[in-house]
């Protein structure tokens, strides 16, 4: 309820749930087309190419997980864009690694958003998927994070 | 390995004191002035490291199979903190390697 009798919406659970697996869907597309760019920076036939290959088959593996929870829900799962911004230039190896490790944090950000819902099962899947991506990300990083996911803003002090 | 192990802790500590932050303390109760010991290891670094891992490991199955029920806020802060927890069981391993 708001001011002056005004009501306000509010958006049902199941709602929710599609908004939030949208959102994660979302991340997942933009995280296969950053491997994409992540790929073509790297020695071609390298260790790290492979690695990169494998991280872009299980996001695209998790988009059709996505599509598939979105529909069962009676959503329409949204396409992919056609370009993505990067988050900054990738011209090197190193650069590279980076993107993927940033792109892992986005996911794994987005896939928080699905563990805030009520439902365990969803709750349950995107926590496991939290983790692949931090796990991702470490890989990439070689270093590893207190909080994977989680914006600093939302840490109490 | 011992910036490895000690990044590791650091992170534990902030796991700690954004898990206490949450932590309703019943009126009159104190909270445990000593932490229970999980990992009892007394052999090789080598066998340190694995008992750690397997902790971390177990540490961040058991915080994923908590999360039915939590309210929203705690269930991200539960798996945010499993996913880190895992990730030290390869950092720790690539630490190890590098003996």
């Amino acid at each position: 309820m708001t001011a002056a009798g005004t009501r306000t919406a509010q958006p049902s659970a199941n709602g929710r749930a599609i908004a939030a697996l949208q959102e994660a869907l979302a991340a997942e597309q933009a995280a296969s087309y950053g491997y994409g760019i992540v790929g073509a920076h790297l020695q071609q036939g390298s260790a790290m190419q492979g690695d990169a290959t494998d991280d872009w088959v299980a996001h695209l593996r998790a988009s059709d997980q996505l599509a598939k929870l979105i529909s069962a829900r009676g959503g329409t799962p949204a396409p992919s864009a056609i370009v993505y911004q990067l988050p900054f230039q990738v011209s090197t190896a190193a650069e590279a690694a980076a993107l993927a490790a940033t792109v892992e944090d986005r996911v794994a950000q987005a896939y928080l958003g699905v563990v805030a819902l009520a439902e365990t099962g969803l709750r349950t899947f995107a926590a496991e998927q939290v983790r692949a991506s931090a796990l991702r990300a470490e890989a990439w990083r070689g270093s590893t994070q207190a909080f994977p996911g989680l914006p600093p803003a939302s840490l109490r002090r | 390995m011992g910036a490895a192990v000690s990044a590791v802790r650091f992170e534990h500590v902030a796991h700690l004191a954004q898990l206490k932050s949450r932590l309703v303390q019943p009126a009159g109760s104190a909270p445990s002035p000593k932490p229970s010991p999980i990992v009892h290891v007394t052999g090789s670094v080598a066998a340190e490291l694995i008992a750690l891992e397997q902790a971390e490991q177990a540490a961040s199955d058991r915080l994923l199979g908590q999360l039915g029920g939590l309210p929203s806020s705690l269930a991200q802060l539960f798996a945010s903190i499993a996913a880190s927890e895992a990730t030290h069981v390869p950092f720790l391993q690539a630490a190890g390697q590098g003996q």
